[in-house]
């Protein structure tokens, strides 16, 4: 057999598998309803009460509010300090119990350090431990220089140029923390894994990873990313990263600054925050009449479904609803004309960037504008804009757990920074900064966890996180929460970790701010929103 | 809201689009006689380069257009003139593979050429609007494009029906031999259709994309859409693939108006799915293919006529299997898991072999069979994988009616039409059924359990693997004792001829409703394995897309029964391996060397490599006879000089050409092994010789077969002989 | 009429508007070659098509030894005892030559698809590549073999079923003369061989080879029966020289083929 032969053959079985690859993306995926994930926010509550969260309080565990909270947050006044400790006054982070570190008897960095007076700065934050002495290869993926983080994303498939953004902000932040000598002398760095938004893809990459090994994942981003789960919850591998799929977010091992799943569930019913109606009913923004469009893709469906219920609870009427748009839709006049006619004065979809450039240019041929039209936040990025064209998109909203990439928040700039400089031609967006800010989560616990590691160790810092605002800008998080953990275990299956949101509107070119004035608002009550099993849970 | 009406003009315009795409899938099926499964990303690939030389490079619009629809376009037309002239009426499961390789190809390759992000394009038509009624308000663009469709359909239609060209490329793929005696020119006649359609696929990119979006997928999803209008034009009626494609848009419009949500929401996002299903089988035998004057091309890589003797057979196989059982020894943890998973793929591929290969059935909905399976295990394995088994056995229970529908087309329908049909069920599978959380648990899916059988655990990575084994081998010994039985020459006999199967007793219906019910059972209780497999699975994992590239993996496997399976499995198991980055570039180019060879070697590479392995070794056989210089034998054989004097009869010259081209392979070296001790050499040639005495086979034959075997080996040895015999006409182009 | 062991029976066939047979007749008695013959667009093959089962006619009957068999489908025939070969060759082109005749044994036998009966089978197949010749190409794929060969091959699957009555669609399309004359010589010791069986009916445009082993032969013109009886008789037959248009029916050697030579 000649090797042209042998060659041919190779060629043919490599090209027949990678075009199965390809050719498995090919069914019209469509981008992932950050159903209840995005932009719920977070939160865990008994059934009907509020967390009130005003300035400077520790929403500690256990306090109950009745009412619905008005109160807004102004953690944005947080200044940069570079020397080990200070942080913004006005951030609502609960110092609970996280001075302490519960390592394994390990030598710990400084005791005092907490959450309150962790610097996000690479230099001081390489500074906390500054040198190797006494590291060991104290578990799997962690060498006495060097500490190896695993990443599956969905860097090809149906939603190109989506989900590279978790990957990009956590190799900056490794990026900045190497530069400055890394944690306890050790080099950070990040495996990345493509699943081509396949599941059996993300549990293969998954399974290698862990194999490889790796001592956790850092900043994994894909709408595949149920995938892995089983494979990371057999292994005990640590996930820390932003979960579009439900069942990843509720794993015991998915830690996210973002907190845990956006839902709350108690006997068998799902819970979510109304905080965006709540905002705006403040700012005398509430739309009475709301129309809701999704993809005739549950992931999307549901989670339009699900927006539907808390507005209605909220006090709206549904004047018209779409679940059923196909992504080779040529245009959605049909529904514009029919929201027109039914008065409807309010409109979110959980399409993608495309879909919803859809429904604005159909709104502007139709030359109708309610005064308020939304969608989820993966569309706060300029692709928005422009695919729509910009006079079609002028007034186009969307809700953001976190500060805006334009504000002065001392992280959002690093974030902007570090990825201009390390990941430079890499676009920020609100993906990237959710895993940029868990980044720093990361660094927090690896600088608690001192020289010897373990998976168990940083597990128990994040563990040990209440109520964090990353300097002032997400909305306070607590990584532990996550439901249905049975009564009497820890976590505790009520927390009172508020829900935040910054709502931004396309003005000119770009989005600017609309409510509130700064910060975060905070408030809205936990409203149910439909049997858990809608959730998959 | 009360008025219909705008609806019905706001359907008129979504009807252009998937009028435009049915025309272009009319338009190239009626000229270059195939059915591209490519067209949406030829059109999309063209609205991408638009966009670059308009936007990125910013030229003038004007220049932007002429690049993309002169050069561009027919770029790609010759391209594909290439790669199908061999594969016109001869294969339809290797028109379908090509053409999806060259959908993957442009699918990969188009994300790496241009970057991820989503564009804009700016429509070429002003968006400005004017208002129609008190509520409707159209823009110039969409007017335009509904005006553009009406014309570009009565000027195609002009076009094939009134013009030479027109006229000469039905010929072409009515009997290209024949037209080629009357002097047309089958070749440049060939090369203009696919030009020509090409040209019109960029066109279709071009006015869809404002409106659509430039995206890698969006335009594929339409023309699959726009399927239903073009079989109801039976894939040759212009004007009625365009009413089918006005009046699709015009039916999901007005749908829209009464229900956007609940069943009708879902029978209208359904609905083109459903029309495809509906009307092929209600069309049924009315729906021709194009068939050129050949019968098929026999190529050495078919299944040897003689089968290996059971001896061999059984130590071979015994080897192989026991080798599997060991390999837990040098493989562990997740690379043990991707060999498992391998195993389950060649079980399935094995069920989609006898469907395809033996009895001769496109099926392209294999892998929802696979997913009742898993789904099934999901449901009643019970919390542990107690009830495994029954789980299993139930999911092929239930399989059998379904599979009993998916298998009533067949009675109407073949070839291109019935792998259309079943993939239109795949598709209503996908769309209606999986999606439902009652089914599959929806997007977040279900857990599957590892099977507990009789009290063990198969939960382990090695244990589970071991029981796949089992399995494989349980579906492989089956498999392999339906191929040498009465019942594996009966689906045979099917395959190669149904109308002298049925003049032979074979009843055709019950057949065919058997085999798919018994290919859909078998395929569900692997698909147990599968979900088992998985652990987590959702309707993500049993898509019509997977059941492609279950077909295509077959197909290339030369549709034989190890080849396949084999060459299935491994494949499966590679693409599981993690991918690096730099490696990704290259993608698209080995699928588009695969894609070559698959359209130079119709009759499956691997199996035709392989066989030619065999045959190249079996050079080093001793010989029985006295030896004849190889030359010679091979001249005898391959000039085909006594066939051509026969006459123009078309069917005989082809038959001529398989002869000899048949005699470069294997088979030549099994007959003379076989033949034994006859020792007159070039008898065959003379039939007549043949019919009197004995037609002995040269026992040099083999030498013949192995030196030859490496001479046809290469490029395209239809094409070759062909083009001797046809005096310069037509195939092998200079 | 006589009884012929096959029997068409004023069988009528419309296609649309076109009636393709009128109120034809046609016997079929044991032990006889039976010629079929006329002008293109006679309606030969559509009334071979009628006895084979694969169309049902509008009007009239088809008899298998007395019985009605008009309404049964095309596979019911073949295991009653009918078997055909095609005008383009219809073999099983991937399986051997073996297997062709095996498997069309099998098909017509009951119980031989689920395994029983199997040495009858292959001694049944052993005995007709006996008498044919065919052993040199037994393990040849049938797809791979030149036309004459081929022809044979499916002359012999026909014959392995042991049919009451073969039924012979253009058997020498593609044959040169030594081939077509060797095929005759075949033909008439298979015909009748087993008590009267089978009996031949015999589509032909090869005047030559119908003259020759025919006993008898009806002529078809326009979708009637226009002539029947012996092959002299015929061959002086002035209607039937007339539904030729002149052409001349030569005694022997070189007929003239009004469409032989070009693909069907």
């Amino acid at each position: 057999m000649s090797c042209s032969r042998l060659a041919r053959v190779t060629a043919v079985a490599l090209a027949v598998s990678l075009g199965g690859v390809a050719l498995s993306a090919c069914g019209a995926r469509v981008a992932p309803y950050l159903g209840a994930g995005a932009g719920i926010g977070q939160g865990n509550l008994a059934a009907g009460t509020v967390r009130p969260v005003s300035s400077g309080s520790s929403g500690a565990n256990g306090a109950n509010g009745t009412s619905v909270s008005n109160a807004v947050v102004n953690p944005g006044q947080g200044a940069a300090s570079s020397s080990a400790g200070s942080n913004s006054p006005g951030v609502s982070t609960a110092p609970t119990s996280g001075g302490n570190v519960r390592t394994t008897g390990s030598t710990p960095p400084p005791s005092a350090l907490s959450l309150a007076n962790f610097s996000y700065d690479p230099a001081t934050q390489a500074a906390y431990c500054p040198n190797a002495n006494g590291n060991t290869a104290s578990a799997p993926g962690v060498t006495p220089s060097s500490i190896v983080f695993g990443n599956v994303s969905g860097l090809t498939g149906a939603l190109t140029g989506t989900f590279g953004a978790g990957y990009e902000a956590v190799q900056a932040a490794f990026d900045g923390v190497n530069a400055a000598g890394g944690i306890c002398g050790r080099k950070l760095e990040l495996l990345v894994e493509n699943d081509n938004q396949d599941a059996s893809t993300n549990a293969a990459d998954v399974a290698n990873l862990i194999a490889h090994p790796v001592f956790a994942f850092a900043g994994s981003l894909s709408d595949a990313d149920n995938g892995g789960v089983q494979e990371m919850q057999q292994a005990n591998v640590p996930d820390i990263g932003f979960a579009i799929n439900t069942n990843r977010s509720l794993s015991p091992d998915y830690w996210s600054a973002g907190g845990g799943s956006g839902l709350y569930v108690r006997n068998g019913i799902a819970y979510a925050p109304n905080t965006i109606m709540a905002a705006q009913k403040q700012f005398g923004q509430f739309p009475t009449r709301m129309a809701f469009l999704s993809y005739n893709i549950s992931i999307s469906a549901s989670a339009a479904q699900m927006y539907a219920t808390l507005y209605k609870e909220s006090g709206a009427s549904i004047c018209y609803t779409d679940y059923s748009i196909s992504v080779a839709t040529a245009s959605l006049q049909g529904d514009v004309i029919q929201m027109e006619s039914n008065h409807c004065n309010g409109v979110y979809t959980t399409m993608d960037v495309v879909g919803n450039s859809k429904m604005l240019q159909a709104m502007q041929q139709q030359n109708w504008y309610p005064p308020f039209f939304a969608s989820t936040f993966d569309t706060y990025t300029p692709a928005q804009i422009t695919e729509a064209g910009q006079s079609a998109a002028q007034g186009f909203q969307t809700s953001l757990p976190a500060l805006p990439l334009n504000s002065s928040n001392p992280l959002v700039r690093l974030y902007i920074s570090e990825l201009a400089r390390y990941e430079p031609g890499k676009q920020p967006s609100e993906f990237g900064f959710q895993d940029f800010v868990n980044a720093e989560m990361l660094f927090y616990a690896l600088v608690k966890s001192g020289h010897a590691p373990t998976r168990q160790s940083i597990v128990n810092v994040f563990d040990s996180i209440h109520n964090w605002t990353a300097w002032g800008a997400i909305s306070p998080g607590t990584p532990s929460e996550r439901p249905p953990n049975p009564p009497g275990t820890s976590p505790p299956w009520f927390g009172l970790t508020p829900s935040c949101y910054v709502e931004m509107k396309v003005q000119g070119n770009q989005f600017v701010r609309d409510w509130p004035a700064h910060g975060l608002y905070c408030g809205g009550a936990m409203l149910p929103v439909g049997p858990a099993s809608n959730y998959g849970e | 809201m009360s008025s219909l009406w705008p609806f019905f003009v706001i359907g008129l315009f979504s009807g252009s689009v998937y009028a435009l795409a049915s025309m272009g899938i009319v338009l190239t099926y009626r000229t270059s006689g195939v059915f591209n499964f490519a067209y949406g990303a030829v059109a999309m690939f063209c609205a991408f380069t638009y966009w670059q030389f308009r936007d990125g490079w910013h030229l003038p619009e004007w220049i932007s257009l002429l690049l993309v629809l002169l050069v561009v376009a027919p770029v790609v037309g010759f391209v594909s003139d290439r790669l199908y002239r061999p594969l016109v009426g001869v294969s339809t499961e290797v028109q379908i593979v090509v053409s999806l390789g060259i959908l993957a190809f442009f699918e990969a390759g188009v994300p790496l050429a241009f970057g991820g992000r989503t564009r804009a394009i700016q429509s070429i038509f002003p968006i400005s609007t004017f208002g129609v009624g008190s509520i409707l308000r159209v823009s110039w663009a969409q007017l335009a494009t509904f005006l553009l469709t009406a014309i570009l359909a009565l000027g195609l239609y002009v076009l094939l029906r009134h013009t030479r060209f027109g006229m000469a490329s039905r010929a072409v793929i009515d009997n290209r031999d024949l037209a080629g005696l009357l002097g047309v020119n089958a070749t440049a006649v060939g090369r203009t259709s696919w030009v020509i359609s090409s040209v019109f696929a960029g066109l279709v990119g071009i006015l869809l994309s404002p409106s659509q979006g430039l995206q890698v997928y969006v335009l594929v999803t339409v023309v699959i859409y726009a399927f239903a209008p073009a079989v109801l034009g039976r894939l040759v009626s212009l004007p009625l693939a365009y009413a089918g494609g006005m009046g699709l848009g015009v039916l999901q419009s007005v749908l829209q108006r009464w229900g956007a949500s609940g069943t009708v929401a879902d029978i209208e996002a359904a609905f083109p799915y459903l029309a495809l299903f509906v009307l092929l089988v209600v069309y049924g035998k009315r729906l021709t293919e194009v068939r050129s004057g050949v019968k098929p091309v026999i190529g050495a890589s078919v299944m040897s006529p003689l089968l290996m003797s059971r001896q061999k057979l059984l130590t071979s196989g015994g080897l192989v299997a026991l080798g599997l059982f060991a390999l837990p020894v040098l493989l562990r943890g997740p690379d043990l898991g991707d060999v498992t998973a391998g195993l389950i793929y060649a079980a399935i591929a094995l069920t989609l072999v006898v469907l395809v290969g033996w009895a001769g059935q496109i099926s392209l909905a294999q892998f929802s069979f696979v997913g009742i399976g898993a789904f099934m295990a999901g449901h009643f394995a019970g919390a542990h994988g107690s009830n495994f088994l029954w789980a299993a056995l139930l999911a092929a229970a239930i399989a059998v009616p379904v599979g009993l529908l998916v298998g009533l087309p067949s009675l109407r329908l073949s070839g291109l039409y019935l792998a259309l049909a079943t993939m239109a069920f795949a598709l209503l599978m996908d769309n209606l059924v999986f999606p439902r959380t009652d089914v599959s648990g929806g997007y977040t899916g279900m857990s599957v359990p590892r099977p507990r059988i009789f009290g063990i655990s198969f939960a382990s990575t090695t244990s589970f693997y071991e029981l796949c084994v089992v399995l494989l081998v349980l579906f492989g010994v089956a498999a392999l004792a339906v191929q040498r039985s009465a019942v594996g020459r009966r689906l045979k006999m099917m395959r190669d001829s149904p109308l002298a199967a049925s003049t032979f007793g074979v009843n055709l219906t019950t057949t065919k409703l058997v085999v798919f019910a018994l290919a859909g059972a078998a395929a569900a209780f692997a698909g147990a394995f599968d979900g088992a497999w998985h652990l987590t699975v959702s309707p993500s994992n049993y898509t019509f897309a997977q059941s492609l590239e279950l077909l295509l993996l077959v197909v290339l496997g030369g549709r034989s029964l190890v080849a396949g399976a084999l060459l299935a499995g491994f494949t499966y198991t590679t693409q599981l391996l993690p991918i690096p980055t730099e490696i990704e570039k290259f993608i698209p180019i080995t699928i588009a060397l695969g894609v070559v060879s698959v359209a130079a070697v119709p009759e499956g590479s691997v199996a035709l490599t392989v066989k030619q392995f065999w045959a190249a070794l079996d050079n080093f056989r001793r010989l029985p006879g006295s030896p004849m210089p190889a030359a010679l034998a091979l001249d005898a054989r391959g000039a085909n000089g006594a066939q051509l004097e026969r006459g123009a009869n078309g069917a005989q010259l082809q038959r001529g050409a398989n002869g000899a081209q048949l005699q470069h392979g294997a088979q030549q070296h099994q007959g003379a092994n076989s033949a034994g001790s006859d020792g007159r050499d070039g008898a065959a040639v003379y039939p007549a010789a043949a019919l009197s005495g004995r037609g002995g086979e040269s026992p040099l034959g083999g030498v013949a077969g192995g030196v030859a075997g490496s001479v046809a080996g290469d490029g395209s040895p239809v094409e070759e002989l062909v083009a001797t015999t046809r005096g310069g006409g037509g195939g092998g182009d200079a | 009429m006589p009884e012929g062991l096959l029997q068409a029976e004023d069988v009528t066939v419309r296609f649309g508007g076109v009636v393709a047979l009128d109120s034809v007749d046609l016997e079929v008695p044991s032990g006889q070659i039976v010629g079929l013959i006329g002008p293109n667009g006679a309606g030969k093959t559509t009334l071979f098509n009628v006895l084979s089962g694969v169309i049902e006619p509008n009007g009239g009957r088809v008899l298998l030894g007395g019985t009605d068999v008009t309404r049964w489908p095309t596979h019911r025939r073949g295991r009653a005892g009918i078997a055909r070969t095609f005008q383009r060759l219809e073999l099983f082109d991937r399986l051997t030559v073996y297997d062709n005749l095996l498997a069309a044994w099998e098909g017509v036998t009951p119980g031989a698809v689920l395994g029983r009966h199997k040495s009858e089978g292959r001694a049944r197949v052993a005995e007709v590549i006996e008498s044919l010749d065919l052993g040199a190409l037994a393990t040849r794929l049938a797809g791979t073999l030149p036309t004459g060969q081929a022809r044979l091959v499916e002359l012999a699957r026909a014959i392995v079923t042991a049919p009451r009555v073969l039924l012979l669609d253009e058997p020498s399309s593609g044959l040169d003369d030594v081939e077509t004359s060797w095929f005759a010589q075949v033909l008439g010791q298979v015909a009748g061989a087993r008590d009267g069986e089978p009996a031949v009916l015999l589509v032909e445009h090869d005047m030559s080879l119908v003259m020759e082993v025919c006993a008898e032969i009806t002529v078809l013109d326009f979708g009637q029966r226009i002539a029947h009886g012996p092959p002299e008789q015929i061959r002086n037959d002035p209607r039937v020289i007339e539904a030729y248009l002149g052409a001349e029916i030569e005694p022997e050697g070189s007929a003239i083929e009004p469409e032989g030579a070009i693909a069907p």
